[in-house]
Order: C-alpha cells, then structure tokens, then sequence
C-alpha cells in the first residue's frame, strides 16, 4: 500500500528538483500523479512552448518533481523530446527517475546507460512489471540495481505496487558506476574535447557523446556558452573523427551501447517461459488487420455516433433544453428580470430575442455543454486505451491519396475535438509540408466537437441515411481538396514509421481528470465568444440593422441554398463560430422550421466553414498571416458552392 | 552456403537461402535478424534505431499487411513498406 513513512529522510532533500524522465507509454504521467498528488502545476517550459507538469513530491519533503515529455532516445528528434533535452542541460536538477518499461527492458537500458554517462543521481523505476510476468519475463530488479549502481525499483503504477521502493529508491538516488569504453578513436575524440567544454550540469564526457551524435540542444547550449575558438577546434576534432569512422558516428557509439545492454539484460533477465500472446495482443492484431481492422473501426466510429450524437445531443440535450432550461430556469429567469428591470432596453439584453441569457448561456450551457462533456469523455477513454495509433497503420494508404501518411489521422481525430488545439498538435508531424497541408484540411473539414455534436443530434433526427449522405459529402471534399493541395504544395510525403502501444482498458479516474481539464479550458474559451456573439446579434437587431444584413444574405441563403430566410442569422453568427450557427439550426430543426433536405443541405455547408475565431488566430501564430487570409477567402465561398450544389443533386435524387 | 545447420535444426533453416532480403519480404510469423539499413534519411534511420532495431537484433515480423509490423522486444512498430523495404535482414526461423 501506498502510506509514506518520510517521517526519517536519509538524505536531505530541500528544494531538489527531480526530472521523471523515459521513453513514451510507460506509464510516467501515471507515475507523476502518484508521486505528487493533486498539488500540480501545469505551464510552459520556460523558452519553449510545450507544457510540462510540476509537483511537490508528497512523501519527500520540499522536493518537487518535473514530468518531462517522453523521449525515444538522445539526440531528440521532435519539439516536445527537445524539452527533456533541455531539462537535463540546464535544469538545476537534483536526480533523474528514469521510468522504464519492464518488458521492453533493452530499449529502457539505452536510456539509462545515455543518463549513467551524465553522472547525475540517478534512480530507474521499472514500471510495468505486471505486463512483463504475463508476457514471462522477470527482471531481477535488485541485481540490475547491483550492477548498474544505482537503486532499481520494481512498479506497477496503474496499481500502485511498488511505490514504496521507488519513494526509497528515489531517496538515495546515486551517480551509475557504469563507464562504457568506446571505440579508440572516439576515445580520443572525447580526451582532447573534454578540456574545450564549458562547466554543464551533466558530465563533459555526455555532453561530448551527445554534441557528436548530433544532438540540437547540445549544439545550441555549446553555442550560447563555449568560447568560439573552442567550437572551432572542436568542429575540427569532429572533421577528423568522422574521417577515421566508416560509420556514422552516431551508429558506431550505438554499437558500442548495444553490446552493453545486451549483457546486462541477459543477466538479469529471466524468461520463464514462452508465453502466447495475451488477450490484448490478439485484439491488438485484430485491430490493425486488413479485414477485420476495418469493421472495428467502422464500430468504433457508430459507438462515438451513438454516445456523443445519439446519448448526448439527443437524450441529454433534450433533457437540458426542453426540460430543465425551457421549463423551469429560463421562464423563472425571464419573470424575475422583466419585474426587476422595467426598461425593455435592458431586459432584452438580458432575456430577448438575442438575450444574453437565453440565448447566450442556454446555447452554451444546455445545448453545447452535454454534447461537449460527452465528446470528452469518448475522446478520452480512446486517447488512453491505445487505440489512435492504429488508426494511423489503417488510414496510411487513405492519407497516402492526399500527399500525407497515417500519422496525420491523429491532428485530424483530435480536430473532432477540437480544430483550434489540432492545429496546434501539428508540430508532431515531421516537415511543413504536412503541417500546412493538414492546417488547410482541420479548417475546412474536419468538424469539431461543440459542432460535431449538433450535427449528429440533428442527422440523428432525420435519418442514418442522412448521417452517411453528409459523412460522405464532408470526405469527398477532404479527399479532393488534400489531393489537389498534395499536387500543388512542392515537397516529399514522408513514409509513417509508428509505435503501436498494447491495448489498455482506459482508467476512468485518468479519463475524468483530462474531461474536468478540457471542460475548464471550453467554458474558458468559449462561453465568453458565446456572449460576445449574442451581443453583437443583439445590438444589429437594436440598431434594426439585423433585417438589412440578413435580407442582404437572402439571395445565398434561400435563393443558392434553399433555405428559410431564419436561417441567414444563423450563418451569420456562423462566422464567429459555426458551433453557433449549428446550434441554431438545431434550434430551428428542433421546431420544425427545416425540412430534412434542409437539415442536410445546411449542416454540410456550415461544416465546412472555418471553426472559429480562435482558429483563425491559432492558424495566424502558427502558418502566417497570409496563409491564414488565403484560406478565409478560399473557405467561405467554397463552403457555401457546395452546399448549394448538394442541394440541386439531392433535388435531382427526389428529396424534397 | 548454410545448408549444414538445416540438417543440425531443422527449425533454425533460413527462410530465403540465408540471403539478405528487405523487411517487408520477410512473411508474417518469421524471426529475422538485422543486418544493414539501406537508403534511408539520416532522421528515419535514427528514429528506427532509437527503437533498438540495431544490426544483430532478431525481431519477429508480426504482419505484412496493412503495413509490416515487426515485434523489436515487446515493443510493436509499424513500417511503411518504403522503409521496411530498407532494412536489410536475414531469415532465422519460419513461421510457426
């Protein structure tokens, strides 16, 4: 069990800093909240954009610990491995937790042998032991200790077993004995180096190994402190070392590791047995499988259809809206303020037409809320359950067709959630081609929750038919547009290279942590541009303004789209935010105001608006201004092009 | 050339004559070792053996469609076929 006893620290501990580093999906974030509780931080890493948690330690006094992002191996190779990087070179650290994974015991080694080389304190938690049994492998986690030296524990963070060690392992942190011997000349190349390196926070010897294969960060902080005749003769001292190796450098240093972590993990690690794959392997293989990878992620995609379109913007918005807000709150509401507030001026404000209350916060809170915390909650529990990646070894040759490969399925199933953060997580893919490419795809196709929502409450309301005519529709455009952008753009699609994490059963109380953070973030986000919406609305319709503007939309509308003039405020507000302009729309389905045609015709059209305001601003800070311009010229007309002709090709097939 | 160790292990035959063939060659089930890496970018190449798929390690070949799959430790990695195509291995056993 998990009780402290810190009552007699062995080593004092004040104000140390330690840095949880390891490779991705070993259970480190897990890690993190066990060993910190619920005192935590979450900010930028000063100088870089990628947020990184912070905590006091519950059960060491004053220290505080650092969640680094996951890294594959140094040199770092994307902007969130870069961070870890730098948290080694310039982070006052008092001691590294390694966290590794038990089954995967070689590739946890390198990174230990990489940090022995560092000479900080170190510990390594072997997390994931339960995984490593069923599979039959046991590491001896106190010979490895002995022959490392440095404390080893053995953990299961999702139980929580093991925790106690790696609290005492964490205590008496200690520099590796482990010294590798490299090749003569590298050997050399390090002798004469050494001497020409600045004072760093980790070894010379580390940082001349880490410079040699190539390391960024290594580079820029030699840069930033090292004399610039000393980089001169190091630069030399490189030219001449690379000249004597057949090989890369970098591979040679990886041999020489290799040998090494082979040894010891023969040594410590004994197989009982041969065990057949688990239940969550075979599931694994299914998932990816050509056959039968396609109907699970076909019911995969129903499940989410049905909880977040079905469940929530059906049952549980109707339960809001009709219910709870139309009933009860909002006549209340509307008494209380046309009694307090004689002046109809500011009563409206409050309870009009275009109040603030009932329409801003009964759109925000009964309509979009239910569908949101939903959406969150079924992205979530996928997020964890180790099912994204798959979907990227199932989507390659579909991206493939649009210049790009399966990895960009991830920015594209976040952007479900929502367009503004996937634009951000674009960084993950490797050139700026592919970020561009899929910046133009999240604007124009990919619907977000808040919207996302809506629209299967109201496809959901017509019929599945209208559900596949719409899906259809939205992938053909994604489809057309990539290929075009693909043909247009110059550049090289890179091949897709991916880790496939086991299948996990998500933890619910992880799952609601990041719904609760997600949920803060919307209500912060979005219920304010909510009520500056229905405000402007508001004042146009003051300033009689409204009538004008929407009779000017007319012609677009009803004439190009077929829908009922009503519908042109909609669009309007669509322009600040299309989750609006589908609310309502829902709003007028709801109270029968669309035909089903119309439902169609509309919500495809307002799908391929842009997002949002804050997407706009998020695709300005990261493609550029005029990037940004040139896809708000291209998307609103395109969107409003092919709503209109939807309409006549349906027309043609006999709806009505 | 290795035709002596087939009559020692019948299991332990090469799969191709013992020649060195791309990764996506290999069939799905079979253990390959690695031997070379053959026209990759210097980033892929660095990525493939950040995952320990170093020359010497012997990797199970899990599936060869949709993309190859490979099995390096307990780690599954998948590869596009242009890649997968520039690893260079040998066969160690079939499929069982």
């Amino acid at each position: 069990m998990t009780h402290c006893h810190s009552s007699a620290p062995s080593v004092p501990l004040n104000g140390g800093r330690i840095a949880l580093v390891g490779n991705p999906n070993v259970g480190k974030s897990i890690l993190f909240h066990r060993l910190t509780g619920q005192y935590v931080t979450v900010s930028n890493y000063p100088g870089t954009t990628v947020e990184v948690a912070q905590g006091a330690a519950r059960a060491i006094a004053g220290a505080v610990v650092i969640d680094t992002p996951g890294i594959v191996a140094f040199p770092p190779r994307s902007e969130d491995e870069a961070v870890t990087a730098r948290v080694l070179l310039r982070d006052p650290l008092q001691s590294v937790l390694q966290v590794g994974d038990a089954k995967n015991l070689r590739r946890t080694l390198h990174l230990t042998v990489q940090l022995a080389e560092m000479r900080v304190p170190q510990a390594l938690a072997l997390n994931m032991m339960d995984e490593a049994r069923a599979r039959g492998l046991n590491p001896d986690c106190s010979r490895l200790a002995g022959l490392l030296g440095i404390p080893v524990a053995c953990t299961v963070a999702t139980s929580g077993a093991g925790m106690d060690s790696l609290i005492d392992a964490v205590k008496h942190a200690a520099i590796s004995k482990v010294v590798l011997a490299y090749p003569p000349a590298i050997e050399e190349f390090l002798a004469s180096a050494e001497p020409l390196l600045p004072e760093a926070r980790i070894s010379a010897r580390a940082l001349g190994l880490l410079w040699l294969a190539g390391d960024q960060q290594a580079d820029a902080w030699l840069r930033e402190k090292a004399p610039v005749e000393n980089l001169s003769q190091l630069e030399a001292l490189r030219a001449a070392l690379t000249g004597r190796l057949e090989e890369p450098a970098y591979l040679v240093i990886q041999r020489v590791r290799e040998a090494f972590v082979n040894r010891l993990a023969a040594e410590v690690m004994d197989v009982s047995r041969a065990a057949g794959p688990t239940f969550g392997m075979r599931l694994g293989h299914l998932t990816t499988h050509p056959v039968w990878g396609v109907p699970i992620l076909a019911a995969i995609l129903y499940g989410l259809y049905w909880f977040i379109g079905v469940f929530g913007a059906g049952t549980l918005v109707g339960l809001l809206e009709n219910g709870l807000f139309g009933r009860v709150i909002n006549p209340w509401v509307v008494e209380q303020v046309q009694r307090l507030i004689p002046l109809r001026f500011f009563s409206d404000l409050l309870v009009g037409e275009y109040g603030l209350w009932t329409m801003g916060a009964t759109y925000a809170f009964a309509l979009l809320l239910p569908v949101v915390i939903t959406f969150f909650l079924a992205f979530g529990a996928l997020e964890d359950s180790g099912y994204l990646p798959r979907m990227a070894v199932l989507t390659n040759r579909l991206f493939s067709l649009i210049g790009l490969n399966g990895q960009a399925v991830l920015p594209m199933v976040l952007g479900l959630g929502c367009v503004t953060m996937a634009t951000m997580t674009t960084r993950i893919l490797n050139s700026r081609r592919e970020r561009l490419l899929v910046t133009i795809l999240l604007a124009l196709a990919v619907p977000c929750s808040a919207q996302l929502g809506v629209v299967m409450g109201m496809l959901a309301g017509v019929s599945f038919g209208a559900a596949l005519i719409w899906g259809g529709v939205i992938l053909a455009v994604l489809l057309l547009v990539g290929w075009l952008s693909a043909r247009l753009m110059p550049g090289k699609r890179a091949p897709l290279v991916v880790e496939l994490p086991p299948l996990r059963l998500p933890v619910a109380g992880n799952v609601l942590v990041k719904t609760a953070a997600r949920l803060e973030w919307y209500i912060k986000e979005a219920v304010p541009l909510f009520m500056a919406g229905t405000l402007l609305l508001f004042v146009l319709d003051k300033l009689n303004l409204l009538p004008g503007l929407i009779h000017a939309t007319e012609p677009v509308i009803t004439g190009w789209l077929g829908l009922p003039p009503q519908a042109a405020s909609a669009f309007l507000l669509g322009l600040i935010r299309r989750d609006f302009a589908a609310t309502g729309l829902f709003h007028m389905q709801s109270h029968g105001l669309l035909s089903p045609l119309q439902v169609v015709v509309s919500i495809v059209t307002i799908t391929l608006f842009i997002p949002c305001i804050a997407s706009i601003f998020m695709i300005v800070k990261e493609r550029g201004l005029r990037m940004a311009a040139g896809m708000v010229v291209f998307i609103f007309p395109f969107a409003l092009l092919v709503g209109g002709l939807l309409m006549r090709v349906l027309r043609l097939f006999g709806w009505s | 050339m290795k035709l002596h160790s087939m009559k020692k292990d019948e299991r332990a035959r090469p799969l191709s004559g013992g020649a060195a063939m791309g990764l996506d060659a290999a069939p799905a089930g079979s253990l390959v070792r690695i031997l070379a890496f053959g026209d990759l970018p210097p980033a892929s190449l660095q990525h493939l053996q950040a995952y320990g798929l170093l020359p010497g390690r012997e990797v199970k070949v899990l599936a060869r469609r949709p993309l190859t799959i490979i099995l390096v430790e307990q780690t599954e990695l998948a590869l596009e076929r242009s890649v997968a195509s520039q690893v260079l291995v040998e066969g160690v056993q079939n499929p069982v």
